[in-house]
């Protein structure tokens, strides 16, 4: 299986910002498991500074967890931590 | 029960697709103005749950506005509407060097992405998008 990516996509770097990393990157270490042996990568962006990146990548809104391995998803509405592992698992399982 | 949105934008096309991107939704109440100055006193006068800002407008401009909203208002989730280009990124630098929080909104605006959005902070719900 390949090794999971996720990129956040974030409007600043603000400290409410820095919780929702934190937040999120503690949901995909308790998911670990759903990624096989080979884990996950897990990287943030400010659409402030990689506004074209952004682009790039289909994002319209933040924040946006966009997973770009093994299948290129986007997760809106992520201040739900609590459902945003819930369509982690949905989409893993689909 | 019903939530109101908020926009603020000198567009009226742009007004235009929030009003009809929420028409036919009970839970969704739209409200639009077309200056700043017009949407601060809604949010003065009205239970405003979500506001969408322009961020380039004629007078007081979106950062402005921002700023204004954040003085009586500071939880108050607020999205600029602009496209994702380096120089209108510029502009926002310095709200968020200032702790001024905000969330961005891509323009042009999509009826399907607007309204998935909305949803998801209204509701605390995440939607996914393949």
């Amino acid at each position: 299986m390949a090794k999971h990516q996720f990129r956040l996509y974030l409007s600043g770097n603000t400290d409410e910002n820095e919780a929702l990393v934190k937040n999120v990157q503690q949901s995909l270490e308790s998911l670990e498991s759903l990624f096989g042996k080979d884990g996950f990568d897990f990287n943030q962006l400010s659409i402030l500074e990689h506004g074209e990146q952004a682009q790039f990548d289909g994002i319209f809104c933040t924040p946006t967890l966009l997973q770009t391995k093994p299948k290129k998803e986007k997760f809106i509405g992520i201040a739900s931590i609590k459902n945003l592992k819930e369509a982690l698992k949905t989409s893993s399982s689909s | 029960m019903s939530k109101n949105i908020l926009t603020i934008d000198d567009e009226q096309g742009i007004r235009d697709v929030f009003t009809m991107a929420f028409e036919d939704d009970d839970e969704v109440n739209v409200f639009t103005a077309a200056s700043g100055q017009e949407g601060l006193e809604h949010i003065k006068d009205q239970d405003i749950s979500l506001v969408f800002l322009d961020l380039r407008m004629p007078g007081m401009n979106g950062v402005d506005t921002l700023k204004a909203i954040r003085k009586d208002h500071p939880d108050l989730k607020v999205y600029i509407l602009t496209a994702f280009y380096y120089e209108f990124m510029t502009e926002l630098e310095a709200c968020t060097k200032a702790g001024i929080d905000f969330e961005l909104m891509h323009k042009p605006i999509q009826l399907q992405q607007l309204r998935a959005v909305v949803k998801s902070v209204l509701e605390s719900g995440v939607a996914t998008i393949s």
